[in-house]
């Protein structure tokens, strides 16, 4: 394993304080000088997505290639290939093996990174070329409308009173779900009941059905039920409020310091030259100001968040750093 | 429901455009379907792409069509060579195949097409008039209820097959330890996968079960060649007879309503519901040994109870967003991929979406029917082709469908070394459903146990002191329980008889 997981504390103090500093220097949606690129593909781009048709990610991938294609940005045919499997392991490992080839990228998501954490799979993000993060989705929780809970507050004062009284739904463990659950826990000293589900969907017909108390889905997951009464938002992960969200506080504002983001991004095989990496943050920095992309951020609950080249690979170094520090704390990152 | 409704939904569904995307969605879905190798679920995925740029209804239209007719083409291989297209049809095999065998291939077929399409006709009203609070009750089926399902489904297993019920276990068993292989959901710890990325997500069941039957046949017809001569049948008398109608009905009703509640569980879905008609079928009988011989209710009842069911998986999609099976997630994500928001007011705030559908339904099976009945002599007359020609040739065409489902190449890889299990189970008699089924239903209900106890932290209590848990765990005793008292009284019948 590359990443270093069992760093002197001291050093992964200074770099969980990174992304403050970053995020105060940078705002979210500057769009970088970039030079142009000499290198042009020549042959068919392969855009290989870590899941399966119909998910976030695919849509994700196909919207791209879409724009990619009707603005110009790219001058040769896109053909989306669907990999899933092994939480992302099977693609990247597919990625990896065409290592230099630049006409082979791929979507990336928390996936790519904490998998690798966990020892599933034999590539990390150091064996790819992370040219862009575009945009980031948020956590919200959300318990069923006929809950005693009001706000996290009245929740976390429930838990408090009677560990594991509360059940909350989520994904594996390693997914981000638990390890949002990890960080409520933590920030709010409780002690709450994880029932692994498969999907975001089974999270919300257990919600609905009662089976447990508690998720913590992506807004755009749980906004038709919100919007027809069924669930109540009772906290936003996110650093500020949402904007189409103006009602639903945070956690923080709560006094529950807890915040997590999953971004999406788009990664390029490894051994690639400096003017094909260039040619792909071109493509990417253009596509993140087309309307076709901004409407399906706004569309599907997306925040804008633009990071390019460099600013990409601290980016996603940052968010490894974290995630593996709360795989290992939650006792399932691989040693090393 | 208002009657104003529904004519909105038949004047788009009977659009021209709708109307023929609605028979290209059931023709694809009636090849995709009898294609063995790839699914419903893939087959919905492979076509996604396509309808970006047409309406979001018409998409549906085309979508759902594929999935409902999937459910009609999944019956043909199972007949014809033994051969399941998708999961749910695993059933039929037991008693398709062995009509065909006897020439009857013809008769298997119609009726299967007869009895889905007064399944998915049946489903269809249900789904207009109930589908917002069956979806609410469905939901209210947590974990235990789930686990107590699945023990039911396990414990009819054993008197699936008529030959030997230990060789039945002994399958099964494999199948439940196959379905372990893979990434713990609640761990997340590897369990079996030899540092093998592809086995991250466990056994597939497609590969298996095409390398199980198809190829497994093959091996074993190179050794001892079963059907050397092509099975001579007249395709005039390749129709159900009025005596199969006799015989089948309740089976049609049964399998109907059965696979119908089954499917509005968002947990279970097609295959246990094909597997639970048929199981009741052979249990109220009045001559169980007929079945895995050729009777034609073993063939009616799972295929009725797989079309309702894949209807009443749409209830939970449309009525709450919530997808029950890789299938309808897929369908999810095309509402999705449409600008739509799955959800409760999705019925409110796009009523075409929902009624075009549904009306869609309605011709669509129509259509099916019409499509699968006359083509049931022709797909019969497919085994007039000598083995030797036809067999390869179809295991050519699933190995592609294996592929393509995941672009994985490992998957085609387990369908051959299947392949070669398959044809030692052959050759000492060990039968391959039990062994599928577990396949599918073992991790369902690892799954469905684990939640429970976690969700009880630990205590067994919440499977007896949750009422709907508790009810359908009395029944799977009483399954159980039923065939020993009956081998019992047959034991001491026998010696008052040798008295």
């Amino acid at each position: 394993m590359r990443f270093r997981a069992l760093a002197p504390a001291f050093i992964a103090t200074a770099i969980m304080l990174a992304p403050l500093a970053t995020a105060l220097a940078q705002s979210s949606t500057d769009i970088p000088n970039l030079p142009p690129s000499s290198w042009k593909p020549e042959r068919p781009i392969e855009f290989v997505v870590q899941a399966g048709a119909g998910g976030g990610s695919d849509l994700f991938a196909r919207i791209m290639a879409d724009l990619m294609t009707k603005e110009g940005l790219v001058n040769v045919p896109i053909k989306v290939v669907n990999k899933p499997g092994g939480s992302g392991a099977v693609a990247y490992a597919y990625v990896n093996a065409r290592r230099g080839d630049p006409h082979v990228i791929a979507t990336a998501t928390s996936s790519y990174l904490t998998t690798p954490i966990q020892g599933h799979s034999p590539s990390s993000y150091k064996d790819f070329t992370n040219v862009a993060v575009l945009c980031v989705e948020d956590y919200v929780a959300v318990v069923r409308s006929e809950s005693p809970y009001k706000t996290l507050k009245d929740l976390v004062e429930a838990a408090r009173q009677k560990p594991n009284s509360i059940r909350i739904g989520g994904t594996s463990v390693g997914s981000s779900d638990s390890i949002l659950e990890n960080r409520l826990e933590k920030a709010a000293g409780i002690k709450l009941n994880y029932i692994v589900v498969q999907s975001g969907g089974e999270a919300n017909a257990a919600l609905l059905g009662g089976s447990v108390d508690l998720a913590g889905p992506n807004p755009s997951e749980a906004a038709p039920l919100i919007a027809a009464g069924r669930l109540r938002p009772i906290a936003m992960f996110s650093p500020e409020r949402l904007e189409n969200w103006p009602n639903v506080p945070t956690a923080r504002e709560q006094g529950f310091d807890v915040t997590l983001e999953q971004h999406r991004g788009v990664i390029v095989t490894g051994g690639i030259t400096e003017q094909q990496s260039l040619y792909w943050q071109n493509v990417m920095a253009k596509l993140f100001q087309s309307d076709g992309f901004k409407k399906y951020m706004s569309d599907n609950g997306l925040r804008p968040l633009l990071r390019i080249g460099k600013d990409a690979e601290k980016y996603v170094a940052e968010q490894h750093q974290y995630y593996a520090e709360i795989l290992t704390e939650l006792g399932i990152a691989k040693k090393q | 429901m208002e009657f104003n409704d529904l004519l909105l939904g038949f004047s788009i569904a009977l659009t021209p455009t709708n109307l023929l995307l609605a028979f290209i969605g059931v023709f694809l879905g009636t090849v995709i379907g009898a294609l063995p190798g790839i699914g419903p679920s893939a087959g919905v995925a492979l076509l996604l792409p396509v309808t970006v740029g047409i309406s979001p209804v018409t998409a549906m239209i085309m979508l759902a069509g594929i999935y409902y007719g999937a459910m009609y083409g999944g019956t043909i291989t199972s007949v014809l060579i033994n051969t399941p297209g998708e999961s749910a049809s695993v059933m039929t095999t037991l008693d398709g195949y062995q009509m065909a065998l006897k020439g009857r291939a013809g008769a298997a077929l119609g009726m299967a097409a007869i009895g889905s399409f007064i399944a998915g006709t049946v489903s269809v009203v249900l789904l207009m008039v109930a589908a917002p609070p069956l979806a609410d009750v469905a939901v209210t089926f947590g974990p235990p209820e789930y686990f107590a399902l699945m023990v039911l489904g396990l414990t009819a297993l054993a008197g699936l097959t008529s030959g030997s019920i230990l060789k039945a276990l002994v399958m099964a068993l494999v199948g439940l330890m196959l379905g372990t292989v893979g990434i713990d959901l609640m761990l997340g710890a590897p369990r079996f996968t030899f540092d093998n990325v592809n086995l991250l997500d466990g056994l597939d069941f497609l590969p298996v079960a095409v390398g199980l039957f198809a190829v497994g046949e093959l091996l074993f017809n190179l050794y001892k060649p079963v059907r050397a001569e092509p099975i001579k049948a007249k395709l005039s008398g390749l129709l159900p007879t009025r005596q199969d109608w006799r015989d089948s009905r309740g089976g049609v009703a049964r399998g109907t309503l059965v696979g119908f509640f089954v499917g509005v569980l968002p947990g279970a879905g097609a295959t246990i519901a094909s597997f639970l008609a048929y199981a009741i079928e052979k249990r109220i009988s009045k001559h169980p040994e007929k079945f895995g011989t050729g009777a034609i209710e073993g063939v009616a009842a799972p295929e009725s109870a797989n079309n309702s069911a894949s209807t009443g998986a749409l209830i939970p999609l449309m009525a709450l967003g919530i997808p029950g099976s890789g299938t309808t997630a897929v369908m999810l994500g095309a509402l999705t991929l449409h600008g739509m928001q799955p959800g409760p007011l999705l019925m409110s705030t796009h009523p075409d979406v929902f009624w075009g559908l549904v009306a869609s339904m309605y011709i669509g099976n129509v259509m099916l029917l019409i499509l699968n009945l006359p083509l049931a002599p022709m797909f019969a007359s497919i085994l007039r082709v000598p083995y030797s020609v036809l067999i390869p040739f179809i295991i050519g065409i699933a190995l592609i469908g294996v592929y393509s489902a995941e672009n994985s190449l490992f998957n085609v890889g387990v369908a051959i070394v299947f392949g070669a299990i398959g044809f030692v189970m052959r050759l000492y008699g060990y039968p391959a459903a039990p062994l599928v089924l577990a396949l599918v239903l073992g991790p369902m209900l690892e799954k469905a146990l684990r939640q429970s106890l976690q969700m009880s932290l630990g205590s067994t209590e919440i499977f007896v002191t949750r009422p709907v848990s508790a009810f359908i765990l009395a029944l799977a005793l009483l399954a159980l329980l039923f065939p020993l008292m009956a081998a019992m009284r047959a034991r001491r019948g026998k010696r008052v008889l040798a008295s």
